[in-house]
């Protein structure tokens, strides 16, 4: 089979690879702005307008001989339509059918099956969308109450509503939203949970009715309902409530003639255990990696096989759930700064062995602010929740990454919260914690590994020998490392120990670049040669002198300049003209002007002063 | 590998190691506090410091550091020069010199201390400025000025200005050691007046620091008193003056670390041989680090210098692997010589255990040929009284063999080094390298003597040629003692190491466990040359 993926990414990579092991060929998609990215580069890519343009990739497929489309997740992979035209142009489409899409894709339609299928419901209104019946509905259900966007997601078009009397203004501040958005401003009005956590549960369906849970994934730490850390299975759950979330999750998936994979999301109340349905999602998550480290199953497989109609293999009906997996999700953010998105090229990229790491960049990838700042997932396992979390922990001290700021050292942070030990968490973690500060830039211990490096590179007798001191006089030899955010670090003196020999680090002599991780985080440094830190700059320097001189006899052409303007190194003050040729007379650094002591059409003599300054360090 | 590794005698667990540690500890203490005061100490220098610092300037030492490559040594030389001359106000003479790295280059720095009588020279500043040129012009090195001074020291223009070393010495150096290739680079970061002009003025290029760099042949107390002319320092010689008017310097920058950013740039562009420039005359094996330790020294030195110690146990704690190849040793044993590599490069060493007889200056006299004609490089270990005298001696010729171990290594056109580890006595000085043989380095550790002869036989002969010139019933027991205590007393004043090093007798006073990382940067200079010419090369069996 030939396969399309219409996506880009760690996901577009991760679905090649095991179409690829299974025999089928791979065709991948790109855009103009995304041409140089590591799945373009590695799979190939064929350009496209844009991921969202349905018709372009369908033509492509066709063009290309493709007999089928993989969605991934995020872009198309939840577009009824798309998923209908691929189908009527007659390739098979890797992923639930349309209806099921369709009829998941609305919050209020989701909900109405769910009920139908006997599937808890947070208590909720969606029938009118009038404002007095909004209002009474809260009324009646009890505040805190929620208000969010019925086409929803993405934490957009959603409100908390404290009392009654502020019920109005979040309304209107969720319908417009909303309508903003999703071009939709229905909304629904539910109990607002108090100990939230989102547990969901792995489906997988076939073509011949047959619909089977692969087990719950804890969600919880969110930060404005984006998930950033992910567990197989969740933790902290009973029995009842375990198989209470399958059942409800196979009976909704059965409802709706499920075909492929997808997730249904709950809320789980931390405290009773109660569970209420949030949504389905009718494609691969994101986090499925959990999923598979802890069944030994591969969802992309199994969405292949049963989109080529064939029924879910007889293996799945002893599935077993083998200890316990988390996924780190690596994104391009710096989170003592409010998760805000850090771009730039990654040119140290180190991963531990013994993990998945599921990436779409490599050393050399651009981060560029037109998609998704995530870089990859970091997915380790182990025997139970302690020996994954502990896994984790290793796999995040021992990660390298240069260029960009990363969440890792946040998730690494995150590992020893007691919240997260103890699986204690609701959703609102990151809201009710302080999130740490960056760390101070590990400079000496920088300067400490680079000259360690480059002693190891002696290959004469004074580098093999190094900086000893034959006198009382100790050597004050500066080093300068300038961190990715451009400031200049100055380490003056020997910086003789390294405490921490377990530091993980990198140090590319070539390319003077020092990297080393601290409590997770990266700390990328380049060494500054002293030619470059201490130079001038030319435009910057005091002019020096108090006067511009003319260098030999001449008539003045032009005057550009008057009393009290401020020039910089290079400003032309005045032309001269001088055996039919024009020349300029330039300011050597900044300075004023003070006097001006010729005018146009001038003689003056060789040396003779033009222009009287005020440099800057008089 | 190839050589067999010396068996150490020394019992490290003796009481008598033990003493000897401590008492060598302590020399070595000495060493450091007297070197720490030629760098930032010596009375009233505090307030010279202070005003240096004010006005924005770096130590001398400071300077080389921020120029010469990270990770790299110093080869500081002479730290000690003038100690306890010209009542101890200028410790080092105003002067740091020695050889630095930039960019894998070596150069010779030499640096005026303005912290010292405003870097003025003295005429040991000066020996000690013509001195480093002397190490750059014959270890084909570059000269890096960083000038800094207020001239020659006036009170003493006699002894610095009109001799053949005096400055006339140091610009006709310059000029020279240009002329052979070896860039003379200047930094001018204070005061170049007079004759100290022509440092900058001679060099191939020059770099002024503004705001402190000042160049005039006459500064302007003296314009003022030749044309009645009052005119600012800086508009006289500044940094504009000479970058922008008069053309005497090339470089104009805002602040020292950006004239050390510039120096660094244009030593870039010397396309000079690196030290590990490959092709060079000397072969270099891998390195292995001698088998013991080299703070045994301090332990096999006896305290009682009158106890003798065995040069082969310091040898054995120099080479590479302890390793060495021995000529001819069951003849003329007070001289041991063989071959063995510091830091990875071969070197014949020949070393005293005492008394020079005829067989030992002989052994020395053939080894010396030997290393010439193989074009080895020799190291001399001093650890003697010197030459034998006596009856047997005489007869025996002991006046021309040693006469042709001095001939030998005067001859010897291979490059030579002396580390003074116990006496330097008599014509033993001579043969054995002396400052007047001129080995590349010559450098001593803190315990060695030098004279003439040690002060217990001083003693003794010239009591008794006293004694023979005067009339017996002229003088008394007490005068004699008298003159007896007065010769000890110059003896033992003179043939401290301090005394000499004060001089320049040597390139300054070491810590032993120094010694070996110090030869290796020596040898290294060599290296990097070419082949020196060779010399007759006839190796006689004597």
């Amino acid at each position: 089979m030939k396969i399309l993926i219409a996506n880009r990414g760690e996901i577009a990579l991760r679905i090649a690879r095991t179409a690829q092991r299974l025999g089928h060929v791979v065709v991948g998609i790109t855009t103009d702005v995304d041409s140089a990215s590591q799945h373009a580069v590695t799979l190939n890519a064929i350009t496209v307008p844009s991921y969202l343009d349905g018709s372009a990739i369908i033509a492509v497929a066709k063009e290309s001989g493709c007999d089928a489309i993989h969605p991934g997740y995020g872009f198309l992979s939840e577009n009824a339509d798309f998923a209908r035209d691929v189908v009527a142009a007659g390739l098979i489409w890797i992923g639930p059918n349309a209806e099921v899409i369709n009829s998941m894709g609305s919050k209020i339609n989701a909900r109405a099956i769910a009920e139908s299928a006997g599937v808890p419901l947070i208590p909720g209104y969606a029938d009118s969308q009038a404002d007095s019946d909004l209002r009474s509905a809260a009324d009646d259900i009890g505040y805190p109450v929620l208000i969010k966007a019925s086409a929803g997601g993405g934490g957009r078009g959603i409100r908390i509503v404290e009392s009654s009397d502020r019920f109005a203004t979040a309304l209107d501040e969720a319908r417009t939203e909303a309508e903003r958005a999703f071009g939709d401003g229905s909304v629904i009005v539910e109990r607002y949970v108090q100990q939230p956590r989102h547990v969901e549960v792995q489906l997988i369906g076939d073509r011949h009715g047959r619909v089977k849970h692969l087990g719950t994934r804890e969600c919880s730490v969110q930060r404005r309902y984006q998930k950033l850390f992910e567990e197989a299975p969740a933790p902290n759950l009973s029995d009842e409530t375990r198989n209470g979330l399958h059942d409800a999750a196979v009976r909704l998936g059965s409802t709706v003639g499920y075909d492929s994979a997808g997730t249904v999301e709950f809320v789980v109340d931390g405290t009773t255990g109660e569970f209420f349905f949030l949504e389905m999602n009718t494609r691969l998550q994101v986090e499925h990696p959990v999923t598979e480290a802890i069944t030994g199953l591969d969802l992309v497989e199994l969405m292949i096989t049963v989109a080529s109609g064939q029924p879910l293999p007889s293996t799945l009906d002893d599935v077993t759930f083998t200890g316990h997996a988390c996924e780190a999700r690596i994104a391009a953010e710096d989170a003592s700064q409010g998760f805000m998105p850090s771009i730039g090229t990654i040119d140290i990229l180190d991963v531990p062995a013994d993990v998945r790491w599921d990436s779409g960049v490599a050393e050399g990838s651009t981060i560029t602010p037109h998609f998704d700042s995530m870089v990859a997932k970091l997915i380790v396992s182990g025997e139970d929740r302690p020996a994954a979390l502990s896994a984790m922990r290793s796999a995040l001290d021992e990660l390298l990454i240069a260029g960009v700021n990363t969440t890792a050292g946040f998730h690494r942070w995150l590992l020893d919260r007691q919240e997260l030990v103890d699986a204690t968490f609701s959703t609102r973690l990151l809201d009710s914690i302080e999130l740490p500060a960056a760390p101070d830039p590990a400079v000496e211990l920088a300067a400490a590994l680079w000259r360690e490096h480059r002693r190891g590179e002696a290959s004469n007798v004074w580098t093999e020998i190094g900086a000893i001191s034959m006198t009382p006089h100790h050597h004050q030899r500066s080093l300068g490392l300038r961190s990715d955010d451009g400031e200049i670090h100055e380490v003056v003196g020997s910086s003789e120990t390294l405490e921490a020999a377990s530091m993980r680090s990198i140090v590319d002599g070539a390319r003077r670049r020092v990297a080393l991780n601290i409590g997770g985080h990266t700390h990328a440094f380049t060494v500054v040669p002293r030619t470059e830190r201490w130079a001038a700059d030319p435009t910057g320097r005091a002019s020096g002198g108090n006067a511009l001189v003319s260098p030999f006899p001449a008539v003045i052409a032009e005057v550009r300049v008057a009393v009290g303007d401020e020039l910089k190194g290079g400003d032309v003050a005045v032309v001269i003209e001088a055996m039919k040729m024009l020349h300029s007379v330039t300011a050597s650094g900044a300075a004023t002007v003070s006097e001006v002591l010729v005018a146009v059409g001038d003689q003056v003599a060789g040396g003779q002063e033009l222009i009287k300054l005020n440099s800057e360090n008089d | 590998m190839t050589f067999q590794t010396i068996p150490s005698r020394i019992d490290t667990a003796s009481e008598l190691f033990a003493t000897n540690t401590t008492a060598y500890q302590e020399l070595v203490a000495t060493l450091r506090e007297r070197q720490q005061i030629a760098i930032d100490g010596g009375q009233g220098r505090q307030k010279s410091i202070d005003r240096h610092h004010a006005r924005g300037k770096v130590m001398a030492r400071d300077r080389i550091d921020l120029v010469t490559d990270d990770n790299t040594p110093f080869l500081e030389f002479s730290t000690l020069a003038a100690w306890g001359q010209y009542n101890d106000e200028a410790p080092g003479a105003g002067i740091v010199t020695g050889v630095g790295v930039i960019h894998g280059v070596p150069w010779v720095f030499i640096v005026n201390d303005a912290t010292i009588k405003g870097g003025s020279l003295l005429p040991v500043s000066i020996k000690k400025h013509v001195r480093a040129q002397d190490i750059a012009a014959e270890n084909g090195l570059g000269v890096i000025y960083l000038v800094d001074s207020g001239g020659a020291f006036l009170p003493l223009q006699d002894e610095i200005f009109p001799d053949r070393d005096h400055f006339g010495g140091s610009f006709h150096r310059q000029a020279r050691m240009s002329a052979r290739g070896l860039p003379q680079l200047s930094v001018v970061l204070g005061g170049c007046t007079a004759g100290g002009a022509y440092v900058p003025a001679l060099s191939d290029e020059v770099i002024m620091v503004e705001g402190i760099g000042r160049i005039f042949l006459g500064g302007p107390p003296i314009v003022k008193a030749a044309l009645g002319e009052i005119i600012d320092p800086d508009d006289l010689g500044g940094a504009v003056k000479h970058t922008r008017v008069s053309g005497v310097s090339d470089n104009i920058v805002s602040t020292e670390h950006e004239a050390y950013a510039r120096l660094r740039e244009i030593c870039a562009t010397t396309n000079r041989r690196k030290v590990d420039h490959d092709g060079g005359w000397l072969e270099r094996t891998e390195v292995e680090p001698p088998a013991y330790p080299a703070e045994d020294i301090y332990g096999i030195i006896n305290d009682d210098s009158r106890i003798p110690f065995d040069a082969t146990e310091i040898i054995a704690r120099l080479v590479d692997g302890s390793r060495f190849a021995t000529f001819k040793p069951e003849w003329g044993t007070s001289i041991i010589t063989g071959f063995a590599r510091i830091h990875g490069y071969l070197v014949g060493i020949i070393a005293n255990n005492g008394i020079i007889f005829s067989e030992a200056a002989l052994k020395a006299t053939h080894f010396i040929e030997l290393c010439e004609q193989r074009r080895i490089p020799l190291l001399f270990l001093q650890n003697t009284t010197g030459y034998m005298v006596g009856d047997d001696a005489e007869a025996s010729g002991i006046a021309k063999h040693g006469a042709k171990m001095v001939a030998a290594v005067a001859n010897a056109t291979v490059p030579k080094y002396t580390v003074l580890i116990g006496g330097s006595y008599g014509a033993g000085n001579y043969g054995m390298c002396g400052r007047g043989f001129d080995p590349r380095f010559l450098f001593a550790w803190p315990n060695s003597r030098i004279a003439t002869m040690a002060a217990d036989t001083a003693e003794t002969v010239l009591v008794d040629i006293r004694r023979a010139g005067l009339k017996a019933d002229e003088t008394s027991e007490e005068q004699i003692a008298e003159i007896a205590r007065t010769i000890r007393e110059q003896y033992e004043t003179q043939s401290d190491p301090y005394y000499a090093t004060s001089r320049l007798w040597d390139d300054g006073l070491i810590d032993p466990i120094h010694t070996r990382d110090i030869l290796g940067l020596c040898l290294s200079l060599a290296a990097r040359q070419d082949e020196p010419a060779a010399g007759p090369g006839i190796v006689y069996r004597m």
